[in-house]
This record gives C-alpha cells, structure tokens and sequence, in this order.
C-alpha cells in the first residue's frame, strides 16, 4: 500500500523534509510515508444525499452539448431516492420564503403607519394620550395639581344649583347672578356687601376661579337654604374679601 | 482514480456547475478522508461525506484554480473537524475501558495487517496539536505552506516553525519507538 504512492506526491515529503533540514531522518521519511498511506486510492462512497447532489451533475455531464441551464432545468425532473429532497428546489423555497417575510414585514409596517396616523388625526384620542401622559408623569411631583383641573369643569356644571337658591331669595340678586353666571360662587357674598358693584362681580368670577372651588361646598348649600341672614358670616371669612379690595383698587 | 482535475472539470465547478461536482468529489474525497483519518476521527467518512455536502453547492465563489479549489476544500474540512471536536467535548463522557483490567488478550487483526500503520495515528496524537495539523496538511491534503498558513490563520514563517518543531518531535517518538521495539 505504501510502497505504491506517486513520485509526486512523494515530492511532496521531500520538500517538507528539505525544508526542515532532515533530508537524510530515513525514519522520518518512512513515518511520513505511512501518514500519507491513509489517503485512500479510492473515493468513499457517497451516502444518500451526496449521492443526490452529484447525481444532480451526472446528467448534465452526459448531455454537455446542451446548455447549463435547459440541463439544470430537466436535471430536477427526474425522480431521486426516496426520503431525498433537491437542494435546487429547497433554495427555490427558501427564497420564496424570504420573500413572503419582506412582504409579510412590510404589510404589516404600512398598516401599523397607517393605524397611527388615524389615531394621531383624531382629538379624542390625543386629548385622551394627553389626560393619561399628563395623569402618569404629575401625581408624583404635585398631587393637588390635577384636582383643581378636573375640578374647574364642575363650576361650569354647579352654577345650576346656586341659581335655583338665590332666585327664590330676592328680585336684588338676580341681574347679578345672570351677570356672572360663570363665576357663580362669590354671588351670594356680594348681594350683602355692595349691591351697587356688577362689575366688580364679574373681574372676580374671572381672575377668582381658582378660589371659588374652596367656597362652593360652603356658602351655595347655607345660605341657598337659609336666605340673607347667614351671608354675614361667610364674608369676612371667605377670601371674597381680598378680591373685592382688588376690584376696587383696579377701578 | 483520477489524480488531477481536467481544466473542463475544475472550471465546470468553479462557475457553480453541477457538471463539475462528481469530478471533485472524486477527486478529492480521499486526501479529506485521510484527513480525517490522520487526525484520529471516529467516523471519518460520515464527517467527510458532510464537508462535500457542504462544500459542493458553494463552490462558484471559488477562486484560485487548484489551489484555491483545494485551500477552500480544507478550510471548510479543518472548520468541521474543530466542530466536530467542540460537540464531542459536550457529549456525555464514558466511562474509558481499561485494557489493563481485562485478562481477555488477543492482537488486533488491523494491527497486525497494516504492520506499523496502526499506531501512527496514536504516534501523532502525541504531538503538539498545532504541529500534527500543519503535518497532516502538509503531507495528507498536500497544501503549501502559504495555504496553510491561511487556513490556520497564521503566518506563514509561523507555520514553519510549527512544521520544523513538529518533524523533530515526530522523528524522536519514532526512534523512540523503534528502540523499544528491538
């Protein structure tokens, strides 16, 4: 077996040997000869999918005056073993596959755009992104910030009630009530003090939103059930007080 | 056996032709086979039946005629047998049988056809890793030593050095062996 290897490839052993300087190690030059007996002088014999994959070259080399491609194409007619799959067809299917994801991805991209361009479009949805954006990031750094805005809403609501009360009390309070309307809740104050003062009422019901949410649950439910008699107490304690001063230092 | 691919066949497999494909397989199978073998494998042939499953469908981006065709075949090869070390190091381990507690002796009837052949692996395996791949690629696949070079990723005056250091170490484990042997 050793004894028939090619000059060549026995030139092969020489050079590595002349290249280390142990031309003349016969010892080596044996060993060296025996690791090149292990190559075989014969191909292994192909297994099942090898045998498919070369097989798919034998036709084609047996046709070689037709051209590659009508020899590839009827290369993949002809039945292979059984349980073997053609790699020609299995990368045709790969790539398909690759390109159903595209497709698939960008389907679903264009949709998604689409999706948030509507939402974006629409008030009651940004209104509800600002609401809940605006509850997520404020209850940790002001609490009470939140209430007084979700509570100014309900004077616009509440100013039903105070009317219905004075109205009944006296034909005094009413052109005042219906002139400040918005700013409902320092009304029953001012009939007391200085009838005489329309205006100031209302630069009060104005610049005075934010304090009247304080004086809504106190004066609207007294003096709305008891009449004229109470009104005298809640005004040196009410901060209707300060703001009639800044109404008159205004004027 | 042919010894050499025709210029048809080597350019046929080089622009991705299936023509081409037995040719190389024919080729070139033993000097991978006794690759694997010279490196101690236990089923060479399967892990060489893989590489040219694996190489066989990539070969049009090949470049270099022979030598090129015949570097890419054994980078792939030397890639799968570092594989296929790396998964047998995850495999269970058994437990290894130890002749020394086994009276039930008779000689090898390989050992005994193949005369010295038998042990060469086992001489190898004594080596410094690095030098019995640049050997076996030396001497088994044939490859220069720039090839091998590349294939190692390293340089190629490095690759000297391993092959001069591995044929001191080689001659000396064989004189070894022959004195113990007379």
């Amino acid at each position: 077996m050793t004894g028939t290897r090619k000059p060549q490839q026995d030139g092969s052993i020489q050079a590595v040997l002349r290249d280390a300087g142990l031309e003349s190690a016969a010892e080596l030059r044996g060993a060296l000869e025996n690791l090149q007996a292990l190559v075989p002088d014969q191909a292994p014999a192909p297994r099942a999918d090898l045998a498919a994959l070369l097989a798919v070259g034998a036709p084609a080399v047996a046709g070689a005056g037709a051209s590659s491609e009508e020899s590839a194409s009827s290369v993949e007619e002809p039945p292979l073993p059984a349980g073997v799959a053609s790699l020609a067809a299995h990368r045709r299917s790969r790539g398909n596959r690759r390109r159903m994801a595209l497709v698939g991805g960008a389907v679903v991209g264009a949709m998604t755009l689409g999706a948030g361009a509507v939402a974006a479009a629409s008030q009651d949805f940004r209104d509800s992104v600002g609401h809940t954006v605006g509850s997520i990031f404020q209850p940790a750094g002001n609490a009470p910030a939140p209430a007084p805005s979700s509570v100014r809403p309900s004077p616009s609501d509440l100013p039903a009630l105070p009317a219905p009360a004075p109205a009944p009390a006296g034909t005094v309070t009413a052109p005042t009530l219906q002139a400040t309307a918005p700013g409902a809740v320092p009304e029953p104050v001012r009939p007391s003090t200085s009838a005489t003062q329309p205006g100031l009422g209302r630069d009060v019901g104005r610049t005075g939103v934010l304090p009247t949410p304080p004086q809504r649950p106190v004066t609207p439910v007294v003096p709305g059930a008891d009449g004229r008699g109470i009104p005298v107490s809640p005004l040196p304690t009410v901060p209707a007080i300060p703001e009639v001063p800044d109404g008159t230092g205004q004027r | 056996m042919a010894d050499q691919l025709s210029d048809d066949e080597l350019s046929a497999a080089l622009a991705g032709d299936p023509s081409g494909f037995s040719a190389v397989y024919t080729v070139m199978s033993p000097a991978v086979l006794g690759y694997f073998r010279a490196k101690g494998v236990d089923d060479a042939e399967a892990l060489t039946q893989d590489v040219f499953v694996d190489i066989l469908p990539r070969l049009g981006g090949v470049t270099g005629g022979h030598k090129g065709l015949r570097t890419f075949i054994f980078s792939v090869a030397h890639a799968r047998l570092v594989d296929h070390y790396r998964r047998s190091e995850r495999a269970p381990h058994y437990t290894p049988y130890d002749p020394l507690t086994d009276d039930r002796h008779t000689v090898s009837a390989e050992d005994e056809a193949l005369g010295s052949l038998g042990g060469l692996t086992h001489t190898l395996s004594l080596l410094n890793e690095e030098q019995r791949e640049v050997l076996v690629l030396r001497i088994v696949a044939d490859l220069a030593i720039d090839e091998v070079a590349s294939i190692m990723g390293k340089s190629p005056g490095a690759i000297k050095q391993l092959q001069r250091r591995g044929l001191s170490a080689l001659r000396e484990l064989v004189t070894e062996k022959d004195h113990a042997a007379s």
